[in-house]
């Protein structure tokens, strides 16, 4: 790969950014980055203060919304910002395969089997929290009556108002869960001309009552305020809602729900690869990941930090309800989306706007 | 100038139709695809070709960049070039059509061969045609499915809405320019406060203060529900309005101030001596006063659009998908999907749209009006 103008002057420029950082760092320094918001606060808390108190080692946090070409710039120029990496599914895939992220054989830190449940470790990364997109809807509203199914979300007769989904393409395999298509059939029909259509089809069904959010922030925003009856979001969300606010958000979790892990990753080319292996296998560990979930209603992708979540929280984590759980991973499902995101985004796009 | 603006910009620019990654890559099927005709499948030393350029490739991160580059043309093309390589990773013996083939048998598909005699040049096409939702296939340039059209739309769009937010800002602006310019220091310097206050807040704070204003069950809906002027909630927000309204505020500032400054120079005697020959107020108004402020006019309209056409924050949130503007589109490719050449092609394509705009403007107004002169 060529080094060309531009990654010189993006180069050039991030020194001036890091140039602190550069200077100071050795082996007592992790760098870290995370998505930021609300899973950074609970990061710190459940895993970077203790490792930082326990190692002695200083961390240094930075944040991304997954823009991959910075994880590209940084491979390109040589210049490497981060050691940790926090990352997607279909992101970290790709990664792995382009060699922006290592390598690490996890069976010599940590027993993969203990991960097994949740999509399990890859070549590159450890899961570390599984978020689970799915149905929710106002208890106050429709407590008499309350929608369990993605066939319900579609009833807009029955259950008047409109309906939050995720500006994603993503979204399509929802829209394929509510017309019926069982969980692990759900690639395998999208790979089909047929299916897209399919699933374009059967969001056409109730297209003028989506309310498309293009956020975290904004979903929750639009449950709460009632610019929707009800919406696909993310279940951490929804249990902070109800407890900053004090409203009665229900979570369908009886109505399937798409469970994606977040990975922690070793940044490719790292100075600091043995203490980056070090911190994702701590941080993956039973008790910090218990502490994290405790915090933040993810589900911890190791199964044995499940003896050590609070009990009363488990009702509203994904562990107890796996048998609803589409469970986005494996190698078809990857190798379908990095192939078809841009055409698929694209096409939701442009059928959005028409 | 040349070197931090020119290079950075033209560099970037040029990966619209740079193709000399792919050509790198395949030197040898390059060279012998030349001969192929395009017809069916081609001959049997293109196959070994591309198969001795594939065994080139030693490591796998370069065998992904060929994938996604070639996933561009066809969807799909990347796991093709993935398997292909992780095929032929302990391949021994003779490599040509039947043992390609036998890896994936979409090698055995002529528009995945086609692709590869299209893009042999060191220049490619691809990324502008697929700005303007046009597609080169086998039977020549034409126009894409009509499900992916997307591009064309996403242009005039953005030229209809920095269009529609510059006539808004004018039409707010010039009255508010005007009384601050024609009242006295004390009433001026407030409104000149009013009008910067919001510019100094974050784009983000005044964006979501308009979704707490304007929403279903925001402080208008309710106020209009409880005068009894309307039984159901208006949808002011995530639609077209919700853009205009914010992107108008946003904006406003920029409109105000070029004309404020130019007005404050304009001096009374003129429009008075027009008044006192018997003119009246709107023709004064029109061939008097109006000429005099039209730089303030022009530089502020101009900055407005320019700006209104790089917007992507504010429609991403008051805004429905109808209202996405085409510097989403760009960021997405830029950072997210990482299809530079994309990204670059419609960068490219609206730096030109305004290049053009201006230019035709200038010839009808004049080059020297588009300055503002002291």
């Amino acid at each position: 790969m060529q080094k060309t103008g531009l990654n010189a002057v993006l180069s050039i420029a991030s020194m001036f950014a890091l140039g602190s950082v550069d200077g100071a760092l050795a082996e007592d320094v992790l760098r870290i980055v995370n998505n930021g918001g609300s899973v950074a606060e609970a990061s710190r808390a459940a895993w970077y203060e203790p490792y930082s108190a326990a190692r002695g080692v200083k961390i240094i946090e930075d944040s991304w919304s997954q823009e991959y070409a910075r994880l590209r710039t940084q491979i390109e120029t040589g210049d490497i910002q981060w050691d940790v990496v926090e990352i997607t599914l279909n992101h970290m895939s790709l990664a792995c395969e382009e060699g922006f992220i290592e390598r690490v054989d996890w069976s010599q830190y940590l027993d993969p089997a203990d991960f097994e449940a949740a999509g399990g470790v890859s070549d590159c990364a450890v899961p570390i929290m599984s978020v689970v997109g799915g149905l929710a809807y106002d208890a106050d509203v429709f407590g008499d009556n309350p929608p369990k199914s993605w066939a319900d979300f579609w009833d807009v007769e029955t259950w008047p108002g409109k309906r939050g989904l995720l500006f994603r393409a993503s979204t399509l395999e929802i829209a394929l869960m509510a017309d019926g298509v069982p969980p692990d059939q759900i690639i395998a029909t999208l790979s089909t001309p047929e299916g897209i259509d399919r699933a374009f089809a059967k969001l056409d069904e109730i297209k003028d009552h989506i309310h498309w959010w293009k956020s975290g922030a904004e979903s929750v925003q639009i449950l709460a305020t009632g610019e929707v009856a009800m919406a696909y979001v993310w279940n951490g969300r929804v249990a902070n809602l109800n407890k900053t606010e004090n409203r009665n958000f229900q979570y369908a979790f009886e109505a399937g729900f798409v469970l994606g892990n977040q990975f922690l990753a070793v940044m490719g080319g790292t100075p600091n690869r043995d203490r980056a292996i070090d911190f994702i296998v701590y941080a993956s560990s039973a008790e910090p990941l218990a502490a994290f979930s405790n915090i933040m209603r993810y589900g911890p992708p190791n199964a044995r930090a499940l003896d050590f979540v609070d009990p009363e929280l488990l009702e509203t984590l994904p562990s107890k309800h796996m048998d609803k759980a589409y469970i986005q991973g494996g190698d078809a499902y990857v190798q379908f989306w990095i192939d078809n995101l841009e055409t698929l985004t694209q096409r939701l796009a442009t059928w959005a706007a028409q | 100038m040349a070197v931090f603006f020119a290079v950075p910009i033209g560099t970037f620019l040029s990966r619209s139709v740079d193709n000399t990654e792919l050509v790198g890559m395949l030197p040898n099927t390059m060279d012998a695809i030349e001969s192929w005709d395009g017809a069916g499948l081609p001959d049997e030393p293109v196959f070994e070709a591309l198969g001795e350029d594939f065994l080139a490739i030693t490591d796998i991160t370069a065998a992904a960049g060929l994938g996604r580059r070639l996933n561009h043309n066809i969807t799909g093309y990347r796991s093709l070039v993935m398997r292909t390589f992780s095929g032929l990773r302990d391949h021994a013996g003779p490599l040509g059509r039947d043992e390609l083939i036998q890896i994936d048998d979409r090698w055995g598909e002529p528009e995945f061969w086609r692709v590869l005699r299209q893009e042999r040049g060191t220049f490619t096409s691809l990324y502008l045609l697929a700005s303007l939702d046009l597609e080169n296939t086998a039977d020549g340039i034409h126009r894409t499915a009509p499900e992916n059209r997307l591009f064309v739309d996403l242009l005039t769009r953005t030229l209809w809405i920095s269009l529609a937010v510059t006539v808004l800002c004018l039409i707010f602006g010039f009255p508010l320019a005007y009384v601050m310019a024609a009242s006295g220091p004390r009433l001026s310097n407030w409104i000149l406060v009013l009008v910067l206050l919001p510019f100094w807040t974050s784009l983000l704070v005044r964006t979501t203060s308009w979704i707490v204003l304007l929403q279903r069950n925001g402080l208008i809906n309710q106020l209009l529900e409880s005068l009894g002027l309307i039984d159901e909630p208006l949808s002011l927000i995530y639609n077209r309005l919700g853009v205009y309204i914010a992107m108008t505020h946003v904006l406003l500032p920029f409109l105000v101030l070029p004309l404020f400054s130019v007005m404050k120079g304009v001096g009374s005697d003129k429009t008075r001596a027009a008044a006192g020959l018997g003119a009246p107020p709107l023709t004064v108004f029109r061939r008097v006063y109006l000429p005099q402020v039209m730089p303030g006019i022009i530089a502020g309209c101009s900055l407005v659009f320019v700006l209104s056409l790089g917007y992507y924050i504010t429609p991403a949130l008051v805004g429905g998908p109808r209202d996405q503007m085409i510097a989403h589109f760009i960021a997405y490719f830029t950072s997210e999907s990482v299809n530079w050449g994309m990204g670059a092609s419609l960068a490219g394509i609206l730096l030109l749209t305004v290049v053009l705009l201006y230019a035709v403007l200038a010839r009808v107004i004049g080059f020297d009006r588009l300055k503002v002169r002291q």
